[in-house]
């Protein structure tokens, strides 16, 4: 809704100037003063600044002659400023006849002049006036220094006074002050820019304005002190918007306080204000500065987050805490994952082109789920525009290692580019309905090997790895939105489509590493692998919005959101295998599709009987799928007889592992419905408060399955026939069960799994303004939660399923605290408690092998959940709307972390358990702001910088540590320090130019951890420089250039002294160019 | 408050019928075989035991019994009867005893997916004779088996290992195979006595084949005399951990190693006769693989067994060496032969494997070996096999050193209670065929 007050806000920017009103002007002759001041000592100039509209829009191109003094043309904001001497004066406008579309455009017409009336410029002062013209070029009105005064009614209008009819009516309040007392500033104009409203403020620097909900930019104006402007004022009809206004002693100095940067959703200043607003500690990322630091997914994004490392380029670790205490919602609602095993949502899936912003809230509060961790991520998709907006774009890219260059490839299905599979990996359905495939024998029925071979022989042959040049990169867009009345009631809408291919070439080195006393390091080598591994990513993604508002105040809003990605790899594996005591090439080609459609609706009343309590209720339905068709796994092996010469003799390997093909296919189902209803009341005070209560419910459920194929000699092959090519030894006549292959299942029945989960929550909270400046948000939740997980017993398809199931009910209480102290300077506490909850199958004690890792699992019915109590401070000082220092300290104690733990034995298998406790405390710094205070000349520079300092500790146990080599560690995957540097300069609204370069590290961070006295595996840091430029050309059309990864440095695990794993990813490069219409 | 209190208890007493509609019926989790057995015994005729998890099927009796409904009655496989394993077949329940006892001159099939466990705390009673040995293999017809046509023989036992995750001293099974090991050495998982295991060796995940036996933390209290693995997947015999003792044992046609250990295996074993076969084999497969462990060569206790008067005969044309120790193994190899490998006789890799040779925790003696490419490979095999080796082709005929070959009178065993006093190396005398009447050849 607010969109549509945005809309008219950003349309209709009418202001109001400073300046004396010309009749009671003292009358000084202009030019003799001019002619005096030159010929004697020159006179401080004065600035004369002039805003012009036509027809509610900033008119661009009019110049502002002043006679002597000369003359400018206005910038696209329609404003244009002149230095002249002190005096009285004439000034002209001149437009041209082009902007006047009503009284046509005649060739070589003249331009449209406007005598403004005599006005006096004053030395070292700046009157502004503001001049609105129709489309006929008639004046409509000028505002010069005219605090009170009534604005006309005008055809512009119209809308505005609509718009007070339709949308909830909100208050906002401000006090007007100045000086270190906070003096109270009386008689100071308050406009608001694009609404005929208007007030001065009292004795008491008090003013108060109704206005229909939306976002607006208020003027704050007083002929002694700076004109102060509050970008982005968002009203709310549930709660008094409470502003202070800080001016100052008018002295050119503070300039560059005054705010430039535009007021649009997902702009730094909006995102920026939204963090000073809330209630609670968050980070807000937007659409501006994703499109401004050009990472391509939320994952890229997220990690220029305070606190936030991003793990394998999909997982978000929030203040080091891993995946599984981050929890994702979209516009506020649950969604389904399409990853195999976890819940955790992999946010390489969202395309930035469809998000507005992403919102990390840090601190729990009662109407967010109670399972959080280091924080909740917030993602916001793109609504509909406010007018009609047409946008396409179009770009190419290279990575240096992989594009042009020859790099391992296999045949694939000719719809690949799209993205999806054209039927050719599908696992043959005769195949799929006899599973499982059991071979017959005396006493049991089953299948011969005749017919095993024949089942093989339905099994496409597509093996072979061949080099292929790489193409380079590609991304297409479209979008289109607009808002319009329907049956005289807005309405909007908004489609945006992408299409993008990706190419990334990754040579590892991958060795492990075991204990040994007698080794160097105490580490001996084990395998010893080369990895050159090509992925070609195919993403699509399209979003459908559309919003309408049947009555005064109510609103339904219909989001319709499909994410696709494949990745289809090709990776070869060369080198030492110490499991086989040989050398091997192995070879895996993979396709894997996911894909998150989800469909929300969500509404909103207002009820006037109630106050304006606002009745909101959301449902939504999602679905993520993993599909993996046909995943195909050789090796050959070395036999010669003595390898350590050098291996000689590769042969395809009769190991059990030594060919597979397997099918997996996920499917995860979220039904979320919920409701809140806020009533705002009086309290004590004066002030509002707002009660807020509500309640949701998610079901979740999905279906897992797999099926693993293999290929089995029965009888000893020939080394000449196990020397052919893989589409050669397992082509199709050599799959006999006389003298070659049969098909063999290994899917065990654990390879299958059904999950639900249940969630019921209700809430109740209350936002408390103790005083003006102090407010605290206090409540509580009670959730919910019962899972249940059905497998079955590793061996036996017929057992009885095994079934475990988790059932809780927690009452978490949170409170919140803010304290205003100034405007600029904000504190913030607060306590919450949470919870942390095992994953499906972490649950159910069946045994089953990870389809991606090949990793055994063993889950533990014994688990619980875990609770964590987190202590969050922060102070936040605002320079201005977007220049700020904040400094967040918190402490988290966890009782009963789930923790991953090693099992004994002789193949590695991984369980989980709770910990005994855990602790993580950490420090985060982040500041940002313009550069204008170091040169004039840096003016439209920014920087940034954020740090995260982080310290956690898991103390496992003897009972629940497994053979983990260390009982006493960090958290996985939770680096002591994270530092993100952004230095730009931001010239869009002239030259049109931004670059920005940014910088980001994590310092070294448990990866994987040891077990059997091998140490753990670390991360280490790694160094990333990535620079953006864009340039504006024209109104219409952007180019825009990233470098990503610039200084290439090694990706490095370490295990002890050695190196266990490095890879480099490329330097990637890509042109883009957009074209829009709108905006 | 009063709003949030009322809205949970609205919702949550609302009955939000939490029907999680998947799987199975809780209430029919008891004995799978239960109702079955009923029925069976209303068949009246049947030779099959009146048990529980025994059903008459056709021609056999058909056993099941797998992890999550293990069989916790004791069971007795009389040879009136022929047995088949219906899936995996799980015997005790990881806590209490319960003892299958097979009688002399039982057959016991298996088909595809099916294997046997023990586990710890229950016991094999497998008594047979030479003339009446026990069988345990392949259902298929004769002439139609292979390797890997079932899973195997699996036992759990609570003697020591090295890799435990438990204070109980144990660690989960290969492969999901239940959990093994602890802190009694001495610990008896039963009796194997003229017990053959065939074709067996079945993938039991897409990782992990079976071998013909895995004793896992079998302790010295269990009885293993004359045993035979023959044409198996992977490993004839698998030791993981443990203190067992086996004598007289023949490994033919393993197409991976014939003898296998990891984990701390600290027996013993005397008379072991282990040839592999032309028709079976896969790559790299070795006489002996010995380790202490993969994932620490140091770990404790080590592997440490010692070995007296064994013969490792390879294919034709295995390119592998005959005994590959490594990964920390400890050992005594006495009177051995290792004989037709394509590679070395010997291999010792990785530092503490080496380390033991130099500290002597690792030594043979009276060792003849005839492989390709020599006694041993470069490195410390060969400071092992130094002033210790006869460098000779062993002339052996049917397992058994002719007349004049070096393995005869090449001297003294290990003096220790378990081992028989001999004087040669090898398997067999040269006379006495301890192998004879009960052995199976056929490779199919």
């Amino acid at each position: 809704m607010g969109k549509f007050v945005l809309a008219a806000c950003i349309l209709l920017l009418s202001a109001a100037a400073v300046a004396q009103p010309g009749p009671s002007a003292p009358e000084v002759p202009f030019e003799p003063t001019t002619e005096n001041s030159e010929a004697q000592t020159p006179a401080p100039a004065g600035e004369l600044r002039v805003l012009i509209f036509i027809e509610d829009e900033p008119a661009q191109g009019v110049s502002l002659e002043i006679p002597k003094a000369g003359s400018a043309r206005s910038n696209k904001d329609g404003s244009v400023a002149l230095s002249g001497p002190p005096g009285r004066t004439t000034p002209i406008l001149r437009a041209p006849r082009h902007l006047f579309p009503a009284i046509g455009l005649g060739e070589g017409e003249p331009d449209i002049v406007i005598s403004l009336e005599p006005l006096d410029i004053v030395a070292r002062e700046t009157i502004e006036v503001i001049v609105a013209l129709d489309l006929a070029g008639k004046l409509v009105k000028v505002d010069v220094e005219a605090p009170g005064e009534t604005a006309t009614e005008v055809e512009g209008e119209a809308s505005f006074e609509q718009r007070m009819k339709l949308l909830p009516i909100g208050i906002v309040r401000g006090r007007v002050f100045t000086g270190p007392s906070n003096r109270p500033v009386e008689g100071a104009g308050v406009f608001v820019r694009g609404a005929p409203r208007d007030a001065k403020t009292n004795a008491n620097g008090e003013f108060e304005l109704e206005l229909p909900e939306g976002s607006y930019d208020l003027v704050v104006i007083h002929p002694k002190f700076t004109t102060a402007k509050l970008k982005g004022v968002e009203i709310d009809a549930n709660r008094p918007k409470e502003v202070r206004v800080a001016v100052e002693e008018a002295t050119p100095a503070l300039d560059d306080f005054v705010v430039t940067a535009p007021h649009i959703e997902g702009g730094v200043a909006s995102l920026v204000a939204e963090r000073r607003e809330s209630a609670s500690v968050d980070e807000v990322i937007g659409a501006e500065e994703m499109s401004r630091s050009g990472d391509s997914d939320a994952a890229g994004a997220l990690r220029r987050v305070t606190g936030i490392t991003v793990i394998g380029g999909q997982f978000v670790y929030v203040r080091g805490m891993g995946e599984r205490y981050s929890a994702t919602l979209l516009n506020g609602q649950s969604i389904p994952s399409p990853e195999p095993e976890r819940r955790v949502i992999p946010l390489d899936l969202f395309s930035t082109n469809i998000l507005e912003s992403v919102v990390i809230q840090k601190t729990p509060s009662p109407d967010l789920p109670a399972e959080f961790g280091g924080g909740v991520v917030l993602l916001r998709t793109k609504s509909f525009p406010d007018e009609f907006t047409l946008s396409a774009s179009a770009g190419t890219g290279m990575v240096s290692n992989a594009t042009f260059r020859g790099r391992p490839d296999h045949v694939g299905g000719s719809l690949d580019f799209l993205g999806t599979d054209d039927g050719s990996r599908e696992l043959p359905s005769e195949i799929r309905n006899k599973s499982p495939l059991r071979e017959g024998n005396q006493f049991q029925p089953g299948l011969s090997p005749d017919e095993l071979a024949a089942m093989g022989r339905l099994l496409k042959v597509n093996y072979d790895v061949e080099d292929k040049t790489v193409a380079p990169d590609t991304s297409i867009s479209l979008s289109v939105g607009d808002s319009f009345k329907l049956k005289k009631r807005p309405m909007g809408y908004l489609v945006s489509l992408s299409h993008g291919r990706n190419h990334n070439f990754k040579e590892e080195i991958n060795r492990r590493f075991i204990a040994s006393d007698t080794a160097e390091g105490g580490l001996e080598l084990n395998n010893d692998f080369q990895i050159g591994q090509l992925s070609q990513t195919v993403s699509g993604s399209g979003i459908f919005v559309a919003g309408f508002e049947p009555e005064e105040g109510d609103e339904v809003k219909a989001t319709t959101l499909l994410l696709r990605i494949t990745d289809n790899e090709t990776a070869q594996v060369t080198g030492r295998s110490d499991d086989l005591g040989q050398d091997i090439e192995r070879s895996r080609l993979r396709f894997v599709e996911r894909q998150l459609f989800t469909q929300q609706l969500v509404g909103k009343h207002q009820i006037d009987r109630l106050n304006k309590g606002i009745a909101e209720w959301r449902y939504s339905f999602s679905r993520a799928t993993r599909d993996e068709p046909d995943r195909r796994e050789y090796f050959y092996a070395d036999e010669s007889a003595n390898p350590d010469e050098g291996p000689s003799d590769f042969q395809v390997s009769a190991r059990p592992a030594g060919n597979q093909r397997v099918w997996s296919d996920l499917s995860d189902r979220v039904h979320d419905i919920g409701g809140d209803y806020a009533q705002p009341f009086s309290i004590w005070s004066g002030l509002t408060a707002t009660a807020k209560v509500g309640a949701s419910a998610v079901f979740r459920e999905r279906d897992y399955d797999t099926l693993r194929l293999t290929l089995r000699a029965p009888r000893m092959l020939s080394a000449e026939e196990r020397r052919l090519a893989p589409n050669e030894i397992w082509g199709t006549d050599r799959l006999n069960a006389e003298n070659g292959w049969i098909l063999e299942d290994t899917t065990q029945p654990t390879d299958a799994y059904q999950a639900e989960q249940q969630i019921q929550a209700a809430y109740s909270m209350v936002d408390l303004p103790i005083t003006e400046a102090f407010e605290v948000r206090a409540g509580a939740r009670v959730e919910r939660s019962r899972q249940k997980v059905v497998t079955f017993s590793p061996f036996d398809t017929d057992a009885v399923p095994l079934q475990t199931e988790l059932d809780n009910t927690d009452v978490l209480p949170s409170i919140l605290g803010k304290y205003q102290l100034s405007d600029r300077l904000v504190l913030r506490g607060g306590y919450g408690r949470t919870v942390t909850r095992p994953d499906f199958r972490e649950l159910s004690e069946s045994q089953f092998r990870d389809v991606v890792t090949a990793t055994r699992f063993v889950g533990n019915p014994e688990l619980v959940r875990g609770t964590i109590d987190n202590i969050d401070a922060r102070v936040e000082y605002y320079f201005s709307s977007d220049q700020l220092v904040s400094l967040s300290s918190f402490y988290k104690s966890f009782e009963s972390p789930i923790e991953q733990i090693d099992l004994g034995g002789v193949d590695r298998s991984v369980s989980w358990d709770n910990a005994d406790s855990a602790t993580n405390i950490g420090l985060e710094l982040e500041s940002r702001g313009r550069l204008g205070f170091i040169s004039e000349q840096l003016a439209d520079g920014f920087a940034s910088v954020n740090v995260a300092m982080i310290k956690s500790e898991v103390v496992l146990g003897e009972d629940s540590s497994g053979v983990s080599t260390s009982k006493q560690r960090a958290l996985q995957g939770q680096s002591p320090y994270v530092v993100n540097l952004q230095l730009g300069y931001d010239d869009a609204s002239v030259s049109g130019v931004t670059a920005v370069l940014l910088y980001n590290v994590f310092g070294e961070r448990i990866r994987d951890v040891g077990r059997l006295g091998s140490p753990d595996i670390f991360e280490k840091p790694l160094h990333q420089l990535d620079f953006v430029y864009s340039q504006r050309l024209g109104e219409h059309w952007k180019l825009k250039f990233k470098a990503k990864n610039l200084l290439d440095q090694d990706i490095r695990f370490t295990q002890g002294i050695k190196v266990a794993r490095r890879f480099r990813r490329g330097r990637s490069f890509s042109l883009s160019a957009a074209w829009n219409w709108g905006e | 408050m009063f709003k949030l209190h009322s809205l949970a208890v609205l919702l949550l007493s609302s009955g939000l019928s939490m029907s999680l509609a998947c799987g199975g019926d809780d209430d029919d989790d008891g004995n799978v075989g239960g109702a079955d057995a009923g029925d069976n015994t209303d068949a009246g005729a049947s030779a099959c035991p009146d048990h529980p998890a025994v059903t008459e099927m056709g021609a056999v009796c058909a056993i099941t019994g797998s992890d999550t409904s293990p069989i916790t009655e004791d069971l007795h496989l009389t040879a009136d009867a022929q047995y088949l394993l219906n899936g995996p077949v799980f015997i005790g329940d990881d806590s209490a005893e319960t003892v299958l006892t097979i009688d002399a001159g039982v057959t016991i099939y298996g088909g595809d997916g099916s294997f046997l466990l023990i586990q710890r705390g229950s016991k094999i009673e497998a008594i047979g004779t030479a003339a009446e040995p026990i069988v345990f293999t392949s259902a298929k017809a004769t002439g139609m088996r292979g390797p890997e046509d079932w899973g195997g023989l699996v036992i759990n036992g609570k003697a020591p290992i090295n890799n435990a995750d438990d204070a109980d001293g144990s660690a989960p099974g290969e492969a999901g195979t239940g959990r093994y090991g602890g802190n009694d050495a001495a610990d008896g998982s039963g009796t194997l006595n003229y017990v053959r295991v065939e074709f067996a060796g079945n993938k039991v995940d897409s990782e992990n084949e079976l071998n013909g036996i895995a004793f896992q933390g079998v302790g010295s209290g269990t009885d293993v005399d004359f045993i035979q693995t023959h044409m198996t997947s992977d490993d004839g015999i698998e030791f993981f951990g443990g203190t067992v003792e086996i004598k007289h044992v023949v490994v033919t046609g393993s197409d991976d190693d014939s003898i296998d250990w990891t984990g701390g295996w600290q027996g013993k074993a005397q008379f072991v006769v282990a040839e592999q076969s032309a028709d079976s084999g896969a790559e790299a497969e070795r006489g002996i693989e010995a380790d202490n462990l993969e994932a620490n060569n140091s770990a404790t206790p080590f592997s440490n067994p010692t070995l007296s008067n064994f013969t490792l005969i390879a294919r034709p044309g295995n390119g592998s060496n005959g005994m590959r120790l490594r990964r920390g193994t400890k050992g005594a190899f006495h009177n051995f032969v290792v004989t037709g490998f394509g590679g070395f006789c010997i291999r010792v890799t990785e530092s503490q494997t080496e380390a033991n040779v130099d500290d002597q925790s690792l030594t043979i003696s009276n060792h003849v070996h005839n492989c390709t490419m020599g006694a041993a490979a470069e490195g410390k095999a060969v400071d092992l096999v130094e002033n210790e080796s006869t460098v000779a082709d062993p002339n052996l005929t049917n397992w058994q050193p002719q007349m004049g070959s070096p393995a005869l009178g090449i001297g003294a065993g290990p003096s220790d209670a378990f081992f028989d006093a001999v004087d040669y190396a090898g398997a067999f005398d040269g006379t006495n065929d301890w192998s004879a009447g009960w052995i199976e050849t056929a490779t199919n």
